[in-house]
């Protein structure tokens, strides 16, 4: 089931230079989410910008004193939507359409005895952080040892939400692109150096990401060097949001019967593809 | 209060409010946010007779007050559509319509035929969607040179002889789209009248494009694509004006209607009924509040029937 909702913001904060966290209480919405999925939020009443924009839910929080369950995000000013997002304030209203997408699959006894690695890039960690606190809940406390959680971010002022995933009680491993803080380069650089010295991969390792394209595209190319298998969330132009408009398609190899490839949509079909299913065409 | 329309004597809508062929899809993506059985009728994203895959990313962008697309007709073909999407949208109330495209006559006759005899009551003939390219072979010499597809709905010839292709082989009823890309809509109109279409629907999006500054290419793959959305709501509203004025079938009214108001007006310059298109991204269950608008508009009035609004324009 899908809603249409009216989000209360209850914060509206500034944790870096251009990032901000919000929180909403939506009634009725935070007990249907699953990590990965996102909200398409109508950013004001104006006709320009005129559409939507999709962001992933982060956390859900227990709001002091009255049991109410919060939704939060993240969101980086990026354009004239983000910017006007980052201008509103508590008490106002905001339209919201979800849960939409597929959200990340959570296999489970799948990962058993396999290092699993969280690889984020920029608000990509958004999503995986909420996976991750998931995972808490869902497995015994030594499924954690097998996990690092991989960011990486332009610099260190962006790199967010590490001071969190340190304490669910992850490893993670920092990388920015200006070496303010951690490796410096790309995170998935650090990642290849990483299964390079460690050797994991007769483990199988399993690996959930999300990032922009670019650094997506540099994991499946390490995931077949180094035979990673895994999902990813893309991150894409959107239209409607609900599988209608057909805008935000990727191409997807067509594994049965050999069919040709054929363009699914991240709102509806995605946004999470496994590991090498996507054509990366721009 | 009487909401109905009738297109003809036999082809009736409870109300005059529909929703735009390609952003509503087959309706069931939109089924958790509106009753579908409000609306006054549906059509269905453009099917054609084989699955076509669409163009490539980027598809969409946006724009001021609007949007380009360059889908480029993604569907599963005409046999998919009976199987999987028909069994759902014949269940519903509205009337459904299948919009239909080829890129020649025949296929148009293939699919039309095809889908009366899984009995599907209504066809829209798009013969205008701004992102594939259509063998029009009438004039095609004409067209040539100018850097754009070519469609049907570009020329009068070309249009008449696929309606009326269409017409001999089927009792559909039948609707055609035209597009806004021409310098005489009302010769296009009549074209299509002549040629035994029961209504028209129109506008279909302007091709247009957008191009972005920093890597210096175009921010659609395909290059150009259709804009649409409140920026094209004048434009489109001028080119319903006139083609209601130049037919005498009915006309269903689209581009860029936002709210009650825009449809109020596209019913003033003539239009027997509204298509919502965009504004369906916008909001999902915008097509309803716009139904209810236009009851508050009436009671307002104090007019008892929608058919008295329709063309009610005072030019002096
Ligand atoms: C499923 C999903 C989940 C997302 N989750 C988050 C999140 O949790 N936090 C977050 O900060 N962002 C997230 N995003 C990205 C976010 O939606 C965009 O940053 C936002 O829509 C930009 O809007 P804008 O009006 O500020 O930018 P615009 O003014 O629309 O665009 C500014 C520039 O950014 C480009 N752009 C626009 N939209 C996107 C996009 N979706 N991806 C990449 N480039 C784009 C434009 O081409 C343009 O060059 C997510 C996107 C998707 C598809
Ligand atoms: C994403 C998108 C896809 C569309 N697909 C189709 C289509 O498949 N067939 C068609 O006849 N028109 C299609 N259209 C055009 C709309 O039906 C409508 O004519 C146009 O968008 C103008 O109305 P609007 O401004 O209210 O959207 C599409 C429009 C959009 C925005």
């Amino acid at each position: 089931m899908l809603y249409q909702k009216q989000a209360f913001i209850v914060e509206n904060k500034q944790i870096a230079p251009a990032v901000y966290k919000l929180k909403a209480d939506i009634p009725g919405l935070a007990g249907h989410l699953k990590a990965g999925q996102f909200l398409h939020l109508r950013i004001g009443e104006s006709y320009d910008p005129l559409l939507r924009r999709p962001f992933s839910v982060y956390k859900i929080e227990n709001q002091k004193g009255n049991g109410r369950k919060l939704i939060c995000i993240i969101y980086k000013v990026i354009g004239r939507g983000t910017k006007i997002l980052s201008q509103k304030t508590k008490g106002e209203l905001l339209n919201v359409l979800g849960p939409l997408g597929n959200g990340f699959d959570f296999i489970g006894t799948g990962l058993k005895n396999r290092p699993v690695f969280l690889v984020a890039g920029g608000m990509g960690v958004a999503p995986l952080f909420f996976l991750a606190s998931m995972m808490i809940k869902k497995t015994k406390p030594d499924f954690k040892k097998n996990v690092i959680i991989f960011i990486g971010s332009p610099n260190r002022q962006e790199l967010v939400l590490t001071k969190e995933f340190d304490e669910l009680g992850f490893k993670i491993q920092l990388s920015t692109d200006d070496g303010s803080r951690g490796f410096k380069g790309y995170v998935c650089e650090l990642l290849e150096n990483y299964l390079k010295k460690k050797k994991v991969f007769p483990l199988r390792p399993y690996v959930y990401a999300c990032g922009p394209n670019n650094m997506l595209k540099a994991l499946d190319a390490l995931a077949g060097k180094y035979r990673l298998d895994g999902q990813i969330s893309v991150d894409k132009m959107m239209g409607c949001g609900v599988g209608a408009c057909l805008g935000c398609v990727v191409k997807v190899k067509d594994n049965c019967n050999g069919q040709e490839a054929k363009y699914k949509r991240i709102c509806k079909d995605g946004p999470v593809f496994k590991i090498n299913e996507i054509i990366w065409e721009d | 209060m009487n909401l109905t329309i009738r297109l003809n004597s036999n082809f009736k809508l409870k109300n005059p409010v529909t929703v735009a062929s390609g952003t509503f899809g087959y309706a069931e993506e939109f089924k958790d946010f509106i009753d579908l059985n409000l609306l006054g009728a549906i059509f269905t994203k453009t099917i054609t007779r084989f699955p076509k895959s669409g163009n490539p990313p980027p598809r969409l962008v946006e724009t001021s007050s609007g949007m380009l697309n360059a889908i480029g007709l993604q569907n599963e073909g005409v046999e998919d559509f009976v199987k999987n999407k028909w069994p759902y949208l014949r269940k519903l109330g509205p009337k459904i319509i299948a919009s239909i495209s080829a890129i020649n006559t025949e296929d148009f006759v293939y699919l039309a035929r095809y889908l009366e005899d899984a009995g599907i009551e209504a066809v829209e003939l798009n013969l205008s969607c701004p992102n594939v390219k259509y063998a029009v072979t009438c004039s095609r010499k004409k067209f040539i040179g100018n850097g754009n597809p070519i469609m049907f709905a570009q020329n009068a010839a070309a249009t008449y002889n696929v309606i009326k292709a269409v017409r001999k082989k089927t009792d559909l009823f039948l609707i055609t789209k035209l597009s806004p890309n021409v310098t005489d809509i009302t010769a296009i109109a009549r074209a299509a009248e002549s040629a035994g279409t029961d209504a028209l629907s129109l506008i279909n999006t302007f091709f247009a494009m957008a191009i972005d500054i920093h890597t210096l290419r175009p921010k659609l793959a395909n290059i150009t694509g259709g804009l649409s959305g409140p920026a094209i709501k004048p434009l489109a509203l001028r080119m319903v004006y006139e083609a209601c004025r130049s037919v005498k079938i009915p006309v269903i009214g689209m581009g860029g209607i936002m709210n009650a108001a825009d449809a109020v007006e596209f019913m003033l310059a003539g239009a027997k009924a509204v298509s919502i298109g965009t504004a369906n991204f916008v909001n999902p269950h915008i097509a309803i509040d716009i139904l209810y608008g236009i009851k508050k508009y009436l009671k307002e009035k104090r007019i008892d029937n929608i058919n008295k609004i329709v063309g009610k324009i005072k030019l002096r």
